[in-house]
Order: structure tokens, then C-alpha cells, then sequence
């Protein structure tokens, strides 16, 4: 069992901001594990872990405060599976 | 029903439990932080060794607000081993029963009567305190045990502890016991209850009930075999059953359950109440709704009045109550179908997922 709740966090960004800019400050936002550069619907999609339901819901937020940050959708993650071949 | 005492010895029946030894240092940080809980007594062995002598010198030295009991038998040289130590209390022990005159003591009864009686008047000759300890008091002919109660109370002893030192006793059979002790001794009674048939905390407050004031513990019940009550549980007992001891801090009892299990290497059973894991780990799907509406309904004291979180569990055992409170709780949004196909596949998993503190 996992311990701790994981999300993905799919954002559509301000193409009048800088990516890079965006992505330095999610870098920032405590419990962002890994930030994704995306082509399609969603233009970053950030993972995101911590053991607290609050802190996870503090870490959306911060997301969706980001400058550049137009919409964000979150999905829970409920199982992970790492392809080791 | 007067405050009942706490005695914490894990720094001597605690180190007896195999593969618990602490150096001076640990033993030390351990004292200072049992001592923060607000326990009132904390037992230590200066007889056992050199290493043990110095703990019980750095203890006393630390100046403990818990009155720091040093322990030994019930033996002229052991009493005059503590002298130069200036202890304000010490505890004694002799066997009472009959297995154990006859295999560890080799004494008669009429003996160890006339020895407990000597030891006491010679230690109350030195000013002393001190705790008279009836080990195996539960095993010990009932008639027998009363007389050492009355001789050693005459003879000066401040406290006296009852031991059921192989715990065979019953809630029953202690209280009938205690209210015999009571009746025959002023002193004030101490508990000290072993933990083989998994009854000593249930015995103990059998035994408070029937007028004894102080029970022993240890942290995570550290002590020979099965060990003693479990502190933690002493403590919280006595908050939520009987309204008591509300100044000791179980934040801190929780902690050093935790520091325990680092310095000794043993872990903490994940049920073990208060302590463990799993106290507030919530998983089946009618109680995770339930108590996501009102905590106490499966929950027998709050995480929030000992420093702990709640936890739910998502797998298998899920219903959709939990997941549509992640959806409300993270804004997600989901969908009745949604929320109704997730459940579909954590039901396909038949098995825990993942966990999270709320």
C-alpha cells in the first residue's frame, strides 16, 4: 500500500507566458514531484504527492494561483505501475 | 476515586525485555522525556551494574520533577549500596510465594517475614522512603501475603506493590485481592502486572478500583516476556475511562513510543493502541462515511487530543463515499458516472491502495 495521495495536475497556460517561467515557479510549490512540457489539451501537467489530503489540496491551489496558470484539472491517482523491462 | 499515581520503569523492568539495552546518554534522554509526560514515579536499578549505577547517578543528577525510585532487593548490602546516593525514595523486593522461597530464596516464610521486617526498619533507620514489593504477591498464600502486608506497614514501609509477576490474575480476582490488601495496610498500594495472558492494563485498573493508587508501565511495555502495561495506554485510560490524570501529556507518551522502537531496534506493533499505526486508520467503506461525517463515530478518542492524524484507507474495501470526498476536496469535479466507474475499478483490485491523513 502507498502511503500518501498522488495527483496529476493537467494545466492549460497563458501563451503569453514563458514555459519556462511557469514550470520555475511550480518547481517551487512543495510536494510538485515532476512537471511535464505537453503538447494537446493540456500544456503542463505536474505530479504532485504528500501523505495529507490538506496539503495536497493547498498544493492545487498553488497551482491554480500560478502566474500563467489559466485552468487546471486534477486527477487522482489511484494506482501506479513502473514498467521495469 | 483519588488521582491514581504513575510509576514508569522502563529504564529497569523495561531494559530487563531481551535486546533492550540503552548507553547512559540514551537512557538519559529517555528519563528527561518520561519525566516531560508528567508521570509521578521513574524506577531505576543502580544494583544491576556499573552501567546501571551511573544511569542512576546521571538520573538523580538530572533532577527529575517525577520522584526517581531506585530499586534493589531486599538486602542490608543493596539498602547500603543506595546510601551514598542521598535517594528521596527506594523500592525493595522479596518474594512472597512459596515457588519462589523454596526454588530462588530457599527461605522459609517465617524468614523472609523476618527479613522483610529487618530491611524495612533499616532502611526507615537511614530516613528512607520506601516501596515494600511482594513479588509474586499473586501466587502467594493468600493468609501469608496479608501477614507481610501488615508487618512490612508496621515496620514502616510508605507503599507497598502488589505484583501478579507471571500475570495469571483476572480483573475479578485482583480487585478481590486489592480491597483485602487495602483493608489491612495505610500505605499507599502500587500495581506492577505482567502481561502473559495479555490482561495487565485490565488487571491494574481492576486493582485501582479496589483502592490500590499507583500503577507501573513502561514504554510500549517493554519488560521480561510479555512485559507491563503500556504507558500510553495507562495514561489514556485513565483520561477517557476515568477522567483522570488529564496533566499528562500523551503528545509525548506518543513520541516516546516512537523514540523506544528507534533506540531499541523493535518495532511498534501497528495495533497497539494509542501508539500504533493503525489507531486511526479508517478502511471499510460504512465507516469511512461514517466517519467522515463524525469522527467518533468508530473512533474511542479523537487524533487531535493526543497530537495524532486520522487516516483513510482506498482499495477494495472502498465505497464512494471516500471518493467523492476526494473529488469535493481536491475540486475535481467528478461525475456520478465518474465517481461510479473509479469505485468499479478499485473494486477490481481487492486490495489496499494507497492510505492518506485527513
Amino acid at each position: 500500500m502507498q502511503s500518501g495521495i498522488s495527483v496529476f495536475i493537467g494545466a492549460v497556460t497563458d501563451e503569453k507566458v514563458k514555459t519556462a517561467a511557469i514550470v520555475a515557479r511550480l518547481k517551487v510549490v512543495r510536494g510538485v514531484r515532476t512537471i511535464y512540457e505537453l503538447t494537446g489539451n493540456m500544456d503542463v501537467m505536474v505530479l504532485a504527492q504528500s501523505d495529507s489530503l490538506h496539503e495536497i489540496n493547498e498544493l492545487v491551489e498553488s497551482v491554480r494561483a500560478c502566474e500563467g496558470v489559466k485552468e487546471t484539472t486534477t486527477y487522482l491517482v489511484l494506482e501506479t505501475t513502473e514498467n521495469k523491462q | 476515586m483519588a488521582e491514581t499515581l504513575i510509576l514508569d520503569t522502563t529504564l529497569r523492568e523495561g531494559e530487563q525485555a531481551p535486546l533492550v539495552h540503552f548507553s547512559e546518554s540514551q537512557a538519559v534522554e529517555l528519563a528527561r522525556q518520561i519525566d516531560s509526560s508528567g508521570v509521578d514515579f521513574i524506577e531505576v536499578s543502580p544494583i544491576v551494574g556499573e552501567k546501571q549505577l551511573q544511569i542512576a547517578k546521571a538520573v538523580l543528577k538530572e533532577g527529575m520533577r517525577a520522584t526517581v525510585v531506585l530499586h534493589c532487593r531486599a538486602k542490608k548490602e543493596d539498602i547500603e549500596s543506595l546510601l551514598p546516593m542521598d535517594p528521596s525514595f527506594i523500592a525493595m523486593f522479596l518474594s512472597t510465594s512459596d515457588i519462589h522461597l523454596s526454588s530462588k530464596l530457599h527461605l522459609s516464610r517465617e524468614e523472609a517475614l523476618g527479613r522483610a521486617i529487618e530491611m524495612v526498619e533499616f532502611a526507615k533507620s537511614h530516613g528512607l522512603k520506601l516501596r515494600f514489593t511482594c513479588e509474586d504477591a499473586t501466587r502467594t498464600d493468600r493468609a501469608y501475603l496479608l501477614d507481610m502486608v501488615r508487618a512490612v506497614s508496621k515496620a514502616g514501609a510508605d507503599r507497598i506493590s502488589i505484583t501478579d509477576t507471571v500475570g495469571m490474575m483476572t480483573p475479578a480476582l485482583m480487585f478481590s485481592l486489592i480491597k483485602e490488601v487495602r483493608a489491612e495496610t495505610s500505605a499507599g498500594i502500587d500495581l506492577h502486572c505482567h502481561n502473559d495472558l495479555g490482561l495487565a492494563l485490565a488487571n491494574s485498573l481492576a486493582g485501582i478500583e479496589a483502592g490500590a493508587d499507583c500503577i507501573h508501565a513502561t514504554v510500549n511495555g517493554a519488560g521480561e516476556r510479555a512485559g507491563i502495561p503500556k504507558i500510553a495506554e495507562v495514561a489514556m485510560a485513565l483520561q477517557v475511562l476515568y477522567g483522570q490524570r488529564k496533566d499528562i501529556k500523551i503528545e509525548t507518551l506518543v513520541k516516546l513510543s516512537e523514540k523506544f522502537s528507534q533506540l531499541s531496534g523493535l518495532p511498534t506493533d501497528p495495533f497497539a493502541p494509542i501508539v500504533g499505526e493503525n489507531v486511526f486508520r479508517h478502511k471499510g467503506g460504512t465507516h469511512l462515511a461514517a466517519v467522515l461525517r463524525n469522527g467518533s463515530s468508530y473512533e474511542a478518542y479523537s487524533p487531535e487530543s493526543i497530537g495524532r492524524k486520522r487516516r483513510l484507507v482506498v482499495g477494495g474495501y472502498s465505497g464512494k463515499n471516500v471518493l467523492r470526498y476526494l473529488s469535493d476536496s481536491l475540486g475535481m469535479k467528478m461525475t456520478d458516472a465518474q465517481v461510479e466507474k473509479a469505485l468499479l475499478r478499485l473494486k477490481e483490485k481487492e486490495r489496499d491502495l494507497f492510505d492518506f491523513s485527513i
